[in-house]
Formats: C-alpha cells, sequence, structure tokens
C-alpha cells in the first residue's frame, strides 16, 4: 500500500484523468458501432463504401509517394551538396507548412478554371484543352505541395545526424554511388522517411477542405456528408469505425517495419558537403524550386494579390474579431495541450511498468484519429455530460440545455486530445536529449516532483516547448474540420472563414483571411528555423 | 549498523542484477564498490537513492526503514558521473538548490562553507560550461553534501578526469569526507581509485555484494 502510494502524484492524476476521458470517447465509438444499423448506413454500405476506401487509399498512395519524392530529396540535396543559396533553401523547404491544404486547393482550383490565369494563358497561346485540377489526382499534388516539409523535416534532421564516416567507408569499399543510395543511405534513412510519410498520410486522411472543394469523395468526406446532409450521426459513428480501422492499420504497417530494427548514430565526422558542378547545380535549383514555388510563392502571391484586391470588401471589424478568435482560441489550446503534455511525458519517462506505458500510448492516440471523427465522438461526449449536468443548468435558472456542447470548450478539448500527441513527442524528444540525471539529481537534492518540473526541467526544456508550442500552434490555427464542426454557432476562426468564402463561391474574398492564416503560421516557422541553434549549453 | 541492506532483489529487463543481496556500512565509513561496467554498480547506487525500485528487500539508515521512500524524501546524497549540474544555473544557485528549505542566513552560512571546503570561492558566478572537470566535480559534491545527506554515493566520480588531476582530486576528497565525517559509497571500475580513498572494497559476485578481503590479489 506503500509503495502504490508513492505512484500518486501529480502526473500521474493529469495522465489518468486524460486516459479516463480518452477511453469515455472510444466507448462512444463503440456504442454507435454496436447500435443498430440504421438505412442510410444500409445504402452507403451498399453502394458507397468501396468507393470510399479505394478513393482513401488511393489518395494517400499518391500523396505518400509525392510527399516522400519531395521531401527526400530536398533534405539529401541540402546536406550532401554545397551552392549557393543552401542554407536557405534549408529553412525555406519548410514554409509550405504554413500553407493549410484547403488555401492551396482553393487557390489552384481557381487558377486551372476555365476562367483562371492558367487556362486564359493555355488558350491564348492556342491550346485549347483544360487541365483538371479538381480530381484525386490533384488533390494528391496540393497535399504533397503543402505536406511534404513533414518529410523533408524529418529525413535532414536524420541524415544530419548520421556520421560522414558510413558514407567515406562504403566508397573506400569501392560501393557505386546507385549501392551507396541503395546499400547505405535508403536503409539508413527508411526510419525517418516512413515516420515523416505517416505524418503526411495522417494529415491527408484529417482534411476536409480539400476533399469537399475538390469533391473528392474519401472518408472524411463521407463523415460530413452522413452527418450534416443525411443528418444520421450513426452512419458517420460506422465510417468513422471504418476509418479508423483503417488508419490504425497503416500506423501498425508502419511499426512492423520499423520491428527489431535499431539504427545506431555513429558520433562521427559529420557530412563535408561536395560542390556541385554548374549542371549539378542547375538540376538541384530544379528539384528544390518545384515544391517551394507550388507550395509557397504561387499561393502566397496569389493571397497577396487578391487580399489587395478585396481588402476593401474583407478588411473590416468582422475580421479583427475572426483575427482575435484565432489567436486566442490557438494560444489557449496550445498552452493547456503543452501542460497536459509535460506531466504525460513525465509519467513516461520513468515508467517501468508496462500497463502504464500502454496507457500513455492510448492517451497519445488522438493525432491519428481524422479531425471528423475526433469531432463525433467529442460531440457525442459532450452531448452526454449537458445531459448528465441539467440538473445544474436548471438549478443556476439558466433556460440552456446545452452549455458545454456550445461553447468553446468543446472545441479546446478537441484540439487537445488531437495534438497532444505532437507536444508529447517534441517535449519526450527534448528530455531524451537531456537525459533524466538532472531530474534525477533534484530529486536526490529533496525537491519533489513539480518542484523539479518547474525549476529544473522547464528552464532546460525552453527551446523544446518553444518548438513544441510552435508545431501544436500552426496545427491549432489550421485546423480545419474540427473548428467546423465544435466551434459554438457565429464563431469564426481564420480557417473557417477562408473556407466560408471559399463554399461560396467567393474565392477571391477567401484570400485576405487565407493570407492571414499563412503569415500567422509563417512567422512561426521563420521564428523557430532560425532559432534552432539556440540550445542549452 | 548504520546503513543495512537486506536481502534485495533486483532485476532489469528479466535480467537478474542483484538476489538476497545484503550489505552494512558504518557511520563515516568510506566504501568502495568495484567491478566492471555492466555488473550492477551503478544500479545498486540508484536503488539506494530510490531512483530504482528494488523488487524485494529492505535499506535501513540509521535504522529507519527508507525502502519505499521517494528519492526526494531520503536524505541521500548523489554524485552523477557526468554530475548533472544544471546549465542554466551559476556554481551559486546549484549549490543553493538543494537547501532552499533552510532559513535565509543558514541557506548563505552553508554556501560559504562549502565554497570554502571545495575551494570553489572565486568561481562562485561561473556557469558549469565555464568549469574544468575537476571543478565541476567539486561543485557537484558541495551541492550534495551542503544537504548534510545521510549517505552520500557518487558514480564513477574520477571516471571524466585526467590522469594527473586524478591524484590531486583522490586526497582532497578524502580530506572532505574525513573533516566531515561522511558515510559515503562511491563505484569505481579503477581498483587504483578504490584503494586511495575507501577504507573498505566490495565488489558484486554472483548477484551478491561481496566484501574482497585482499585487493591486490
Amino acid at each position: 500500500m506503500k509503495r502504490f502510494r508513492h505512484h500518486i502524484h501529480s502526473f500521474s492524476i493529469v495522465s489518468f484523468l486524460v486516459f479516463v476521458l480518452v477511453a469515455i470517447i472510444f466507448y462512444q465509438l463503440l456504442i454507435g458501432l454496436t447500435a443498430e444499423a440504421s438505412e442510410a448506413w444500409i445504402h452507403i454500405k451498399e453502394h458507397l463504401l468501396f468507393d470510399y476506401i479505394s478513393n482513401s487509399l488511393l489518395l494517400i498512395t499518391f500523396t505518400a509517394l509525392f510527399s516522400a519524392v519531395f521531401g527526400f530529396v530536398g533534405a539529401y540535396l541540402v546536406t550532401f551538396y554545397e551552392f549557393p543559396f543552401r542554407k536557405n533553401f534549408s529553412w525555406m523547404l519548410i514554409l509550405p507548412l504554413a500553407v493549410p491544404s484547403y488555401i492551396a486547393a482553393y487557390i489552384y482550383g481557381d487558377m486551372f478554371s476555365y476562367t483562371g490565369v492558367v487556362s486564359r494563358f493555355l488558350r491564348s497561346i492556342g491550346i485549347a484543352s483544360q487541365i483538371d485540377v479538381m480530381s484525386l489526382f490533384g488533390a494528391s499534388l496540393v497535399f504533397a505541395f503543402t505536406l511534404y516539409p513533414y518529410v523533408f523535416m524529418t529525413v535532414k534532421s536524420s541524415l544530419s545526424k548520421q556520421s560522414n564516416e558510413l558514407y567515406e567507408s562504403a566508397k573506400l569499399l569501392k560501393a557505386s554511388k546507385v549501392r551507396v543510395w541503395t546499400r547505405v543511405l535508403l536503409p539508413l534513412t527508411r526510419p525517418a522517411l516512413v515516420a515523416g510519410t505517416l505524418l503526411v498520410i495522417l494529415e491527408t486522411l484529417n482534411d476536409y477542405g480539400v476533399v469537399a472543394y475538390f469533391n473528392v469523395r474519401v472518408f472524411s468526406f463521407a463523415i460530413f456528408d452522413a452527418w450534416f446532409r443525411l443528418g444520421d450521426v450513426l452512419a458517420a459513428i460506422r465510417l468513422s469505425g471504418v476509418m479508423l480501422l483503417i488508419v490504425f492499420g497503416i500506423v501498425a504497417f508502419e511499426r512492423f517495419l520499423r520491428r527489431n530494427k535499431v539504427y545506431y548514430t555513429l558520433q562521427g565526422r559529420k557530412h563535408v558537403r561536395e560542390e556541385l558542378s554548374n549542371k549539378g547545380k542547375i538540376l538541384a535549383y530544379i528539384a528544390l524550386a518545384i515544391p517551394f514555388l507550388f507550395g509557397f510563392l504561387i499561393p502566397i502571391g496569389y493571397l497577396i494579390y487578391y487580399a489587395f484586391v478585396t481588402f476593401e470588401k474583407t478588411l473590416n471589424i468582422d475580421l479583427l474579431f475572426v483575427t482575435v478568435n484565432t489567436l486566442s482560441i490557438s494560444v489557449l489550446a496550445t498552452l493547456i495541450t503543452l501542460f497536459v503534455a509535460l506531466f504525460v511525458v513525465n509519467l513516461d519517462r520513468f515508467a517501468k511498468n508496462k500497463v502504464l506505458k500502454r496507457m500513455i500510448q492510448f492517451i497519445t492516440l488522438g493525432y491519428a484519429i481524422p479531425g471528423a471523427v475526433l469531432a463525433v465522438l467529442v460531440t457525442l461526449f459532450f452531448l452526454g455530460v449537458d445531459r448528465q449536468f441539467r440538473w445544474l443548468y436548471e438549478w443556476f435558472h439558466t433556460d440552456k440545455n446545452l452549455v458545454l456542447s456550445s461553447s468553446l470548450v468543446m472545441l479546446a478539448f478537441a484540439y487537445v486530445l488531437r495534438f497532444l500527441t505532437l507536444a508529447f513527442s517534441n517535449i519526450e524528444s527534448t528530455y531524451q536529449k537531456i537525459g533524466p540525471s538532472y531530474t534525477e539529481a533534484s530529486y536526490t537534492l529533496g525537491h519533489g516532483k513539480l518542484k523539479t518540473l518547474w525549476k529544473v526541467d522547464v528552464p532546460m526544456l525552453k527551446e523544446g516547448l518553444i518548438f513544441a508550442f510552435v508545431i501544436v500552434f500552426i496545427d491549432v490555427v489550421k485546423e480545419l474540420p474540427l473548428t467546423l464542426i465544435l466551434r459554438p454557432t457565429n464563431y469564426d476562426t481564420m480557417a473557417t472563414k477562408a473556407y466560408q468564402y471559399a463554399s461560396d463561391e467567393m474565392l477571391h474574398e477567401a484570400s485576405l483571411p487565407g493570407l492571414l492564416l499563412v503569415l500567422v503560421s509563417g512567422i512561426m516557422i521563420y521564428f523557430i528555423t532560425h532559432r534552432k541553434n539556440r540550445r542549452v549549453k | 549498523m548504520y546503513l543495512e541492506i537486506k536481502d534485495l532483489d533486483f532485476s532489469f529487463h528479466d535480467q537478474r542484477v542483484l538476489k538476497d543481496a545484503s550489505f552494512q556500512m558504518d557511520k563515516g565509513e568510506i566504501v568502495a564498490l568495484l567491478g566492471p561496467s555492466g555488473s550492477g554498480k551503478s544500479t545498486f547506487l540508484r536503488i539506494l537513492s530510490g531512483l530504482a525500485k528494488c523488487q524485494e528487500g529492505q535499506i535501513f539508515i540509521h535504522e529507519e526503514d527508507i525502502t519505499s521512500l521517494p528519492p526526494e524524501k531520503r536524505n541521500v546524497g548523489m554524485v552523477f558521473q557526468d554530475y548533472a549540474l544544471f546549465p542554466h544555473m551559476n556554481v551559486k544557485d546549484n549549490i543553493l538548490f538543494g537547501i532552499e528549505h533552510l532559513p535565509r542566513q543558514d541557506r548563505y552560512d552553508k554556501l560559504h562553507e562549502m565554497l570554502k571546503l571545495t575551494n570553489l570561492v572565486d568561481k562562485c558566478n561561473k556557469y558549469p560550461h565555464q568549469l574544468s572537470g575537476g571543478e565541476k566535480q567539486r561543485v557537484a559534491l558541495a551541492r550534495s553534501l551542503a544537504q548534510n545527506p545521510d549517505l552520500l554515493l557518487l558514480d564513477e566520480p574520477f571516471s571524466n578526469l585526467d590522469t594527473e588531476l586524478k591524484a590531486g582530486i583522490r586526497e582532497e576528497l578524502k580530506t572532505i569526507f574525513q573533516t566531515l565525517h561522511t558515510t559515503c559509497l562511491f563505484v569505481t571500475h579503477d581498483i587504483e581509485d578504490a584503494m586511495a580513498i575507501a577504507d573498505s572494497v566490495y565488489t558484486i559476485q554472483d548477484h551478491k555484494i561481496k566484501k574482497v578481503k585482499n585487493v591486490y590479489r
């Protein structure tokens, strides 16, 4: 009993509370899945489900492939070769992360439409045919151009940690360039490549804006359709169940690829970058410019131009409220997420118990759950909570039956659950770099868990916490499906405002909120990429 | 007996480290635990400090059972192999960190006593990255000693030091421990270290802690 008492502390209490909440959320899913099948579901199952599955799989396959190529080639070039502007490219290639995929989709949809700039240009040079980007293939390119930085960042980080001696010894062993690539470079980088691509896949499955605008019938589209058009929550839950099975299948496959493989990082000399020939330089610039151009430069140029053209209509007090809404909910949700993640990571750091480890893995599942699915489950949960608290609302003499489920609490809660994984993994990796001895030293010097966290861990984690803050903040600011479903009535963020304009066929008017969104995220990305080298000595 | 360990069991990842291990120390005694890397010496220190939990057995200091106490409640000091000096704090703040609960005057008296004892008075405002290996070790020692630990544990205290520095520091350490009458257990893989400071030398053999009778043999 005495030993058990020492397991009860702030870290375990917070983690357990989160675990219970996540467990209840999944319980809602189970209840929904076991309920009697509705007519809508029978119709979906017989006529539409196969298309949803095959479209989703095709979309993620193409997106994964394109992103892996853009991200890997970019990371390889800036790590192994020296050429003018190399340093600039190594942070500029991350900037497309600031452009939400749905904003890029509106832009390319408009540019390639019959009256768009590309089609008009093609007609002016005598080419009558129109390029149809509003297709599954076009959607996968839009995703790849805006999401490849996930692959770029993970692969670049992995490559820069590898010792140059590995490649030098391969060359001394008379391996050709192709052999060095296939036998050394790719196998060593594979875990990072797979991890980065997995993030791209999860983000693609989470999206609603692109697929709704391009009318690509994938799962998130189907869930929205079942819920809002057919008004059938149970069908939405069943679709969520099938979608989760696919997601967990993909995550399990990624783990299977990593099974029993330990990749040691040799502490050797860092890469000595090779100078590129003139022809090589041209090829490198083309390879680096394509993703940057389509992922950032064209979208930002379009947004600036149309924000300028339409600002008289769109720059109003409403936009100020939208900006304040976006920044305040994002900062609040990000801070709560970091706070919870700090506690959960700390429980995980010193946990030996397998059950506890599993519990923590379960807590951090959120990122794998697509926004539309999470939105369904969180709504059901809060409706249930409101039902339970009806007596309390009556006691306060309020007429409202739905207090929590019509408030920002529900949205913030969903953000925290979804992005806890991101904060967790970033804080965890910073802790791994620091090691446990500082924390342990503080314990042996008589300080408890909270004081150690505040006085030792937090100052030492500062850089990692800032990085985690920015990553989570950017994702919250850009998040569309969760915000669309869970926001209170008449509550708009930059993301929902841009979506609203676009879905009302006012694409040019969507530019100003879109531009603000990209600027906020872009400034944050610039800030962390230029802060990166400031580590605790 | 000042420190008494009874029938300690500890396994890590299904690998047995200690089995029915017992061990005793007197107050003011300096003991070296000698053995090669991976023999479980550091793990033993972690169990004593409370950073690792033993599966079976009991640990007593001054006849008080501390087995289930968390590290912050044991009053066992530890000097880590890499010293674990907080990089965002200077020497003074590192030392003060463990004695914050004392009244201000007592705290600063203790700080000055430790700085003087470890010969660090002129380094008090320096940060860890501005110190040499030997100085870092003295700060880590001062930080642990400042809280008057019932037992001081040192994990490979000489492994990060140059050979030339070692001899001088061994002497310094021994003088400090004798001055404060500190009960001290340190682990090392170097027999010379063990011989230079320790009153007695132990080793881990067959998952038990055994006294080495003739160290040179």
